[in-house]
């Protein structure tokens, strides 16, 4: 009895001793955030008795973790903030326009779909000055900020074209909505490696946005509904023997973690398949069963940044060994800050300036490197990071598509 | 100077009694040896009761708190939560007892209704899933120390004076009446004299050695009861378990914590003054607090503490627990034949206000005055319905839950600073509780506020408290005895639960403050 | 995964213990579950600074290249006898951690490198032997700002510094920091270096 003091996301195992409060990117900038002990244990206490002491400063959450990674109780001080914005938020849910802003922000695949076909009016409109004014002023997405580029081809259109049939063995790729409508190439890249490793590539029978923005934007429920369909799709692929591997360390991070913490899907047979390609991949060459052969040619001077997600996985050590067996990869491993972008939380025009302060640490870290690219496993990571170093930014994956002997 | 009135003791009776005397116009002294609610006021559940847990076996008792359960809900709006209470049965409990008990509640005029268990456990998840019986009754939590300080506000406010921190070394017997006492202030040499028409003891269990030194016997049975503190709200509602009152076996929501009691045992007079709980009375409580609610089992402790219940008796005998907690109004110019001197014990904490009621109108008598009773009529300050909104200033809810209404005389421009985060507290709170309830140190601050209550019971945070409270005091040499005697204090609390997440906060507290 | 040695704990005895062997050429993983309170007897606001040694020191051990293993916390190991072969951690739990030798400096209960219950003191990661008394009215003191018992209790050593197993020490598991019980001995890091460092 009494040996371990569980409650909801360890509530109760939180002694006070303010580490979290140490390493928190949105406290540094930020008076009116509380702080992740007091946003979470201190205010759960009292959100307990009576909703009412719900403080609206937790929207200011960028959900990093962060504070999670430092907390030495294992307090899940992050997944309560998410579960408190979900549970008792409504009541300070925002009306009218803005909601449409969290919204469009929110549904990622969507608006993507929407936008594929029409890509470049949609670019060229997203883009102009006008339009930004408007975007700006009546839905309150900051004028600073470029949508990223809608793709004209769809990823999984052109993956309907690739012939796997030749492979024994096969991966499921997980893409998320950022291969499939920003940024097809890192999806090639990714059946370019898997392939170069000597399996095939499918995709599950149905995709869905991980949901991690419509999370964050309060839309729970809708969350909840893709994270079964994605579960359910991933289940079958396990069935048949294949892990389920990302490119994309905050999916993999809410569809391991966030779907049973805070919307309740329990996953536990699913976690051990879910993973991102570069920890599959550093295992299979680890066991000796996969050798990679690089080109001798190849040369980048590079920064390898660890996504908040990427941290709270603990996974970065894959993506930073593999990117070192690169032959001609000179690799500076940047200290542990966040860019600040969160995924929509940038975006939004009360957030830009906060956005941009948590973000200077790192830009300045990375300028001082002295390199000319920037690694990272999270593509909104990559936005913030070409926005505010003006350096290319790539994924770990594209590096190693990119170096292999051809 | 003499007064009408003198009360000794300052806990829930003596401030009840205190402002009802006030009320009634009497020249009113209460006088307390410690800070209010430092007794039984102080070491309680915290429980409002319906009247459920006496209707079986006290009748009038249970028909007094039911009474008093509505009228302190309209009084003192901001020391009562209406969290509701379950009665409920477990398999080996039966459900005899059940029908018996719906049947009392009824004829006392409690509205007991039977639940069906789904619905009871949809109301309250928290509870043991194998109840096979659950009765709705009106209980609610009360927060004892808020309680008392509003009475004591409210006695002020109509004239009465407070004199706290002197101790009654005896009662002044003159011409074979009682006329006052004589009284130590903690900061004094020597005693001095206050003189009055009548002497009300509501001293609880030191009652008793008062009486005795002015030659009046009265039989109390001093009652131990443990209960354990856990870290956060558990349930919503107060939990009882429907059966012959027994150990562990209710558990109220007190505010942002929940409160198990109690165990009943007699213990010695000379005991009291120094009450802690035991390893052995922690782990029965838990034992069978599980079977209440099984979460328990894997909940935090923050600590473990005893009061000591004041029952009067024939003779000695008896558990404790058979014996009647009603009220007991000792006129001792009829019983004893000593004029000047009346005794108010028993009871509870849900019938003080009633108990003050039957002083008051005894004094009345005495005086030969005819003045109507208004305590049920008028809220008490703070009272006011206010409660802490999503729309308040974030910094400022924690202080509305606690002081109703009272949060206009609290100056937050000047003190937003959270000073206790475990119980945001602000340092407008602790200027506004240095000003009316005359702080002395973080212990009497705690009382009036929350302030180190919480889950790190002030490691993190008591420096801070303790620079401000002596800052505000105008003595900032005071900040480290302040520290040290609180975290003394706190530590009594915590070693009889000491492993797990609490064995980890204590290694933490004596890291940062005693290496 | 493998290193010369795997160092559980990135608090102020594991930090620097990792650190000594860095710099002496060793490759080395550090697994830090959440940050350290730093030293002890500090206020607790300079806790939370980024003066706090260990949370500089795990910075200054990923800039000289040892993998710290930030909010990842060691699960079990897997034994030859009484060689430990690899350490499972949380995150990595398919990719055991493999060394020549291990430093366990999980510190004592803040920390959860002892946990308790109402009756009894434990190791979690591994089961060592710990010394702790019986009776739990002995585990403190009533006087707070008195030695408190409990500061005493931790894992047993050898007198080489390595962790007892039933009386018996590992081969190459070595405790080193609060851990360890008052009178168990720590970790020669400068015999480990010259026993590890030139082979």
């Amino acid at each position: 009895m009494q040996e371990n003091n569980i409650s909801e996301a360890n509530l109760e195992r939180c002694l006070k001793c303010n580490l979290c409060t140490l390493v928190c990117p949105m406290m540094e900038v930020n008076p009116e955030y509380p702080g992740p002990k007091k946003a979470g244990p201190d205010g759960e206490r009292y959100r307990l008795k009576d909703p009412a002491y719900y403080d609206y400063a937790l929207k200011y959450c960028l959900n990093c973790k962060r504070c999670e990674v430092a907390c030495p109780s294992g307090v899940e001080i992050g997944d309560m903030i998410q579960l408190a914005r979900i549970k008792y938020g409504s009541q300070a849910k925002r009306k009218g326009l803005l909601g449409l802003r969290d919204w469009t922000l929110a549904s990622t695949d969507l608006v993507g779909s929407l936008s594929s076909p029409f890509a470049p009016v949609v670019n060229g409109v997203l883009g102009t000055k006008p339009v930004k004014a408007v975007l700006d002023g009546v839905l309150g997405v900051d004028s600073h900020r470029t949508f990223p580029a809608y793709s004209g081809q769809k990823f999984t259109s052109w993956f309907r074209r690739q012939d796997q049939s030749a492979f024994d063995k096969f991966v499921t790729y997980f893409h998320g909505c950022y291969v499939n409508y920003n940024y097809p190439q890192l999806g090639k890249d990714f059946v370019k490696v898997v392939n170069a490793a000597g399996y095939g590539v499918h995709l599950l029978e149905k995709e869905k946005c991980c949901g991690v923005a419509l999370m964050s934007n309060g839309f729970a429920g809708k969350a909840r509904k893709q994270g079964e369909l994605n579960l359910a799709s991933m289940r079958k692929a396990i069935a048949a023997g294949e892990p389920v591997l990302t490119s994309s360390s905050t999916c993999t991070f809410t569809m391991r973690d966030e779907y049973p913490h805070v919307l309740g899907l329990p996953n536990d047979d699913v976690r051990p398949s879910l993973m991102l390609l570069t920890k599959w991949l550093y295992g299979k060459i680890a066991s000796g069963e996969v050798k990679l052969r690089f080109r001798k040619d190849f040369s980048m001077k590079a920064a390898y940044h660890t996504a908040c997600h990427m941290q709270k996985l603990g996974w970065e050590y894959y993506s930073i060994e593999l990117l070192r067996m690169i032959p001609g990869m000179e690799l500076t491993v940047l200290d542990q800050n966040c860019c600040g972008i969160a995924g929509t939380f940038g975006f939004k025009k009360e957030n830009y300036v906060h956005s941009q302060n948590i973000g200077s640490k790192l830009f300045a870290s990375i300028l001082d490197a002295g390199v000319n690219t920037v690694l990272t496993d999270c593509e909104t990571c990559k936005w913030q990071i070409e926005a505010g170093t003006g350096l290319p930014v790539l994924n770990p994956v594209s590096v190693l598509a990119e170096a292999l002997e051809d | 100077m003499e007064y009408d009135v003198i009360i000794v003791g300052g806990g829930i009776t003596g401030a009840a009694t205190a402002r009802d005397c006030a009320m009634r116009g009497f020249k009113t002294l209460l006088v307390e040896r410690g800070d209010l609610c430092d007794g039984a006021s102080g070491r309680n559940h915290g429980l409002l009761h319906s009247g459920g847990r006496y209707a079986v076996t006290d009748r009038e008792g249970a028909e007094e708190c039911i009474r008093e359960n509505r009228i302190l809900r309209r009084i003192a709006s901001n020391c009562v939560e209406p969290t509701e209470g379950l009665f409920i049965s477990l398999p080996e409990d039966g459900l005899d007892y059940q029908a018996n008990f719906i049947a009392k509640c009824r004829e006392a005029g409690i509205d007991a209704k039977a639940i069906d268990p789904k619905e009871a456990l949809r109301l309250e998840p928290a509870i043991n899933p194998s109840i096979i019986g659950a009765v709705k009754v009106p209980d609610a939590s009360v927060d004892p120390f808020r309680l008392t300080d509003a009475n004591v506000l409210d006695a002020q406010r109509h004239g009465a004076d407070v004199l706290k921190f002197h101790k009654v070394v005896s009662l002044i017997v003159e011409e074979g009446r009682v006329k006052g006492v004589e009284v130590l202030g903690h900061n004094d040499v020597s005693t001095k004299k206050i003189y009055a028409r009548e002497v009300v003891l509501a001293a609880g269990i030191w009652t008793a050695a008062l009486a005795e030194a002015a030659g009046v016997h009265i039989g109390m049975m001093p009652s131990k009861g443990a209960l354990i503190i856990f870290g956060h709200r558990v349930a919503r509602m107060v939990i009882n378990r429907c059966r012959k009152p027994a150990n562990a076996d209710i558990l109220v929501p007190g505010d942002v914590v929940s409160v198990l009691g109690t165990t009943s045992d007699k213990v010695p007079l000379e005991t009291c003054d120094d009450m802690h709980a035991t390893p052995e009375e922690v782990e029965l409580l838990l034992r069978e607090g599980v079977q209440l609610v099984p979460s328990l089992a894997t909940t935090r402790i923050i600590r473990a503490y005893a009061g000591v219940r004041p029952l009067v008796v024939a003779d000695n005998s008896g558990d404790g627990r058979s014996v009647s907690r009603g009220i007991v109004l000792l006129d001792h110019e009829e019983r004893d034949g000593l004029p000047g001197l009346i005794t108010i014990t028993g009871g509870k904490l849900t019938t003080a206000r009633l108990m003050a009621e039957m002083t008051a109108d005894l004094l009345c008598r005495k005086f030969g005055v005819n003045r109507r009773c208004e305590t049920a009529e008028k809220p008490l300050p703070g009272s006011d319905g206010r409660k802490a909104r999503f729309e308040d200033p974030v910094e400022q809810r924690a202080a509305i839950g606690r002081h109703g209404g009272e949060v206009s005389k609290m100056d937050f421009s000047q003190g937003r600073e959270v000073l206790c985060e475990c119980e945001q507290v602000t340092r407008a709170e602790i200027r506004y509780a240095v000003q009316h309830f005359g702080v002395r140190n973080i212990s009497d601050l705690r009382r009036h506020t929350r302030i180190g209550m919480g889950t790190c019971q002030g490691s993190f945070c008591i420096r801070k408290v303790a620079v401000a409270l002596a800052g505000e005091l105008g003595d900032p040499s005071l900040a480290d005895t302040f520290v040290k005697e609180y975290l003394q204090e706190r530590w009594k609390g915590m070693t009889p639960v000491l492993w797990g997440d609490t064995l980890r906060e204590g290694e933490y507290m004596h890291k940062v403050h005693s290496l | 995964m493998r290193f010369d040695a795997v160092v559980i704990g990135g608090g102020n005895s594991g930090s620097a213990a990792a650190l000594a062997l860095v710099e002496a050429g060793l490759k080395v993983c550090v697994v830090s579950e959440g940050l350290s309170l730093g030293v002890a007897g500090s206020a607790p606001a300079s806790i939370a600074t980024q003066q706090n040694p260990p949370y500089a020191r795990l910075a200054e051990l990923s800039a000289k290249g040892a993998t710290v293993l930030r909010g990842d916390s060691a699960v079990s190991g897997n034994w030859d006898g009484l060689k430990l072969k690899s350490v499972v951690t949380r995150n990595l739990a398919d990719m055991p951690l493999e060394a020549d030798f291990f430093v366990l400096a999980t510190g004592k209960f803040f920390s959860r490198g002892l946990l308790s219950d109402m009756e009894k003191i434990w190791e979690p990661v591994f089961g060592a032997d710990v010394y702790f008394t019986p009776g739990r009215e002995t585990w403190s003191d009533p006087d707070f700002f008195a030695p408190q018992p409990f500061m005493k209790f931790g894992v047993l050593t050898d007198k080489e510094g390595r962790v007892l197993f039933g009386g018996k020490p590992a081969e190459n598991l070595y405790g080193t920091g609060e851990v360890l019980a008052a009178d168990s001995k720590a970790l020669d890091i400068n015999k480990l270096i010259s026993r590890y460092a030139g082979k």
